[in-house]
């Protein structure tokens, strides 16, 4: 099977050096007929650039891309037809015109049949559940309504692929569990459209997406299954300890330990501090709880806080991990020091 | 380009829509246009009481009633591009539109059709209105004024085109309307005729394509002139749009090349 995306080499760079910004640098990506593609980042990854580079809305500095069979480049209006973009502005409509008739303009810059424009009309509100908002003006409708009238405008012409650039960003939990789930079983599995989704929210990516690509600084930095990515992260367990006593000369016997990768103290009170502990090999926790005891200290609580999720994952692969993930990925403070 | 028939039809059902949605605004516009024929029933009515309201080509109301008019259809026609796409970049209509598989210029400039259109109603409307209150068109040659005004039209959209150029690149009101509009409506002979300058500031008139659409204009309006009388003021508005229409659609080409270099189209 072809990709139905394609990337190779591609660059995006805004402005001229010194002052350039380099958005999107020599990424190489295939994307597979019928994939739900996660695109996941920090803010200014270079997610929403590459999206509007494949959408032809940007020209790429360097490199190319293919999208539904076709140039970026040199053949925009073959590549627009082949795709829906959702962006997060759900302002973008005209606001004294009926829901209907903004899909019907639309639906006519995609070429579609004049006499085929009603019945799909009626299709795309039926399916976001606007159908009695159909007649009515945009601009009375909720941020939630047009994020989904967003959607709707985006499948008007039944393209096999979409870019879902933050779909759900203003959406409350219903409503975006609603949508999520109408992008996966009835768009992604059962319509086979091809969906790539921009996300910088790690929640909305795991067990929803096929396949993930985490962006950094505009680069590619992993690409695979969320099961895949998890299988290359390192082997290292995190706890969470709250110990009594002497901590400073507990936590220096820690550092001594040799499969104690760090110490982050997170929290110290008169009597009791907390710390995070990251060990390579997890039977180091039997010489982490001995040096406890033998500074006389003792374990007010601790508990395993790693978890093997997307959170993990992309920090890992964006350098970030213990500053960030673990820090996120545990209650408390987030002044930590790192004592290694 | 090939632009489909349909596609055409909908941007013109579109941009009536929208404009039809503002519909005080809509009736302001063409009710506007007929209180300033009424400016130029009194302007010409005082000239007439102190007997100088005859000049060389007939009544002078007839006169001021097309300059004005074409003047107005100058300005409306200079706008109507760059003012609509700066209201799709406000409201951020402009993004999905660019997505669709219609071509980049099409979807600049499309939404702008109907403005064009009601431009060239205002205009008919305000000649034919100005009838009712002593315009003279009895000389008038209908075809060679037609010929005119499709010629003057063209080189008005490239107006229309670089200053949506203008817009997509600085993203600001241009000042290309205004420029344009303030040279013609001063050196052009909208209010009286360009003999009255002085030879050295006639210069800047004869520079001004608008000059010539007017006196051809007038010309087939009130003095019954055919296209060989009109020859040479024809030649010479076809010159500029000869010179025009390849010049606007290169500095648009530019500019949705630059804003597809900095994707800055869709940040107002």
């Amino acid at each position: 099977m072809k990709p139905i995306v394609t990337t190779q080499g591609l660059t995006k760079i805004y402005g001229a050096e010194p002052n350039a910004v380099h958005a999107i640098t020599d990424l190489t990506l295939q994307i597979m007929p019928g994939e739900l593609f996660g695109l996941f980042g920090p803010n200014g990854a270079g997610k929403s650039t590459l999206v509007r580079l494949l959408t032809t809305l940007l020209a790429p500095t360097r490199g190319a891309a293919v999208v539904g069979g076709y140039n970026i480049v040199r053949d925009e209006l073959q590549v627009r037809a082949s795709c829906g973009l959702v962006t997060s502005n759900e302002r973008s409509f005209y606001g004294r015109l009926s829901a209907a008739q903004n899909l019907s303009f639309f639906a006519s810059m995609q070429n579609m049949n004049r006499q085929e424009i009603p019945r799909r009309v009626t299709y795309v509100l039926d399916l976001f559940g606007l159908t009695a908002k159909a007649g009515a003006a945009v601009q009375s409708f909720s941020t939630g309504q047009r994020q989904r009238l967003n959607m709707a405008r985006a499948l008007i012409h039944d393209p096999p692929i979409l870019f879902l650039d933050e779909p759900t960003k203003s959406m409350d939990v219903q409503t975006s569990d609603f949508v999520k789930g109408l992008i996966k079983e009835e768009l992604n599995l059962r319509q086979g459209k091809t969906v790539i989704y921009i996300s910088h929210e790690l929640y909305e990516m795991d067990n929803f997406c096929d396949r993930v690509a985490i962006l950094v600084d505009g680069r590619a930095r992993v690409v695979g299954t969320p099961a895949e990515l998890v299988a290359r992260l390192p082997r290292r367990a995190l706890y969470r300890i709250e110990v009594q006593g002497d901590v400073a000369s507990i936590s220096q016997k820690w550092l001594k330990i040799e499969s104690v990768e760090t110490v982050t103290l997170v929290s110290e009170g008169p009597a009791i501090a907390a710390y995070n502990l990251a060990l390579v090999d997890e039977a180091a926790w039997l010489s982490v709880m001995e040096a406890v005891h033998e500074y006389g200290g003792r374990v007010e609580t601790y508990r395993r806080v790693d978890d093997q999720s997307l959170r993990q994952i992309v920090a890992h692969f964006s350098n970030d991990f213990t500053d960030s993930a673990v820090n996120e990925a545990l209650p408390g403070p987030q002044d930590n020091r790192q004592l290694r | 380009m090939k632009i489909r028939a349909g596609k055409l039809t909908a941007l013109i059902s579109h941009s009536f829509q929208l404009a039809w949605s503002y519909k005080l605004n809509f009736i302001l516009r063409y009710l506007t246009s007929v209180i300033t024929i009424l400016l130029y029933f009194f302007l010409a009515l005082l000239l007439q009481q102190s007997g100088q309201a005859v000049i060389r080509e007939g009544s002078y109301f007839t006169f001021v009633l097309i300059g004005g008019a074409s003047l107005r259809y100058l300005m409306l026609i200079t706008q109507a591009f760059s003012a609509n796409l700066r209201e799709e970049m406000l409201i951020g209509t402009i993004e999905p539109l660019l997505v669709t598989a219609t071509p980049t210029s099409l979807s600049v400039l499309g939404p702008s059709s109907w403005w064009l259109i009601q431009a060239t109603l205002i205009f008919i409307g305000q000649l034919l209105l100005g009838a009712l209150v002593g315009a003279d068109y009895s000389q008038a040659n209908w075809s060679s004024a037609l010929v005119v005004l499709l010629i003057s039209l063209a080189g008005f959209a490239s107006y229309g085109i670089i200053s949506a150029a203008f817009t997509i690149v600085f993203k600001r009101s241009d000042p290309v309307v205004l420029f344009i509009s303030s040279i013609a409506y001063v050196f052009s002979g909208v209010f009286f005729p360009i003999e009255i300058f002085p030879p050295w500031l006639r210069i800047i008139s004869y520079l001004v394509p608008f000059t010539y659409a007017l006196r051809a204009l007038r010309g087939a309006l009130m003095g019954g002139a055919s296209l060989a009388d009109m020859a040479l003021d024809i030649a010479i508005l076809l010159g500029f749009a000869v010179v025009l229409i390849p010049l606007s659609i290169r500095v648009l080409s530019y500019a949705i090349r630059r804003m597809k270099d900095t994707g800055e189209l869709v940040h107002y």
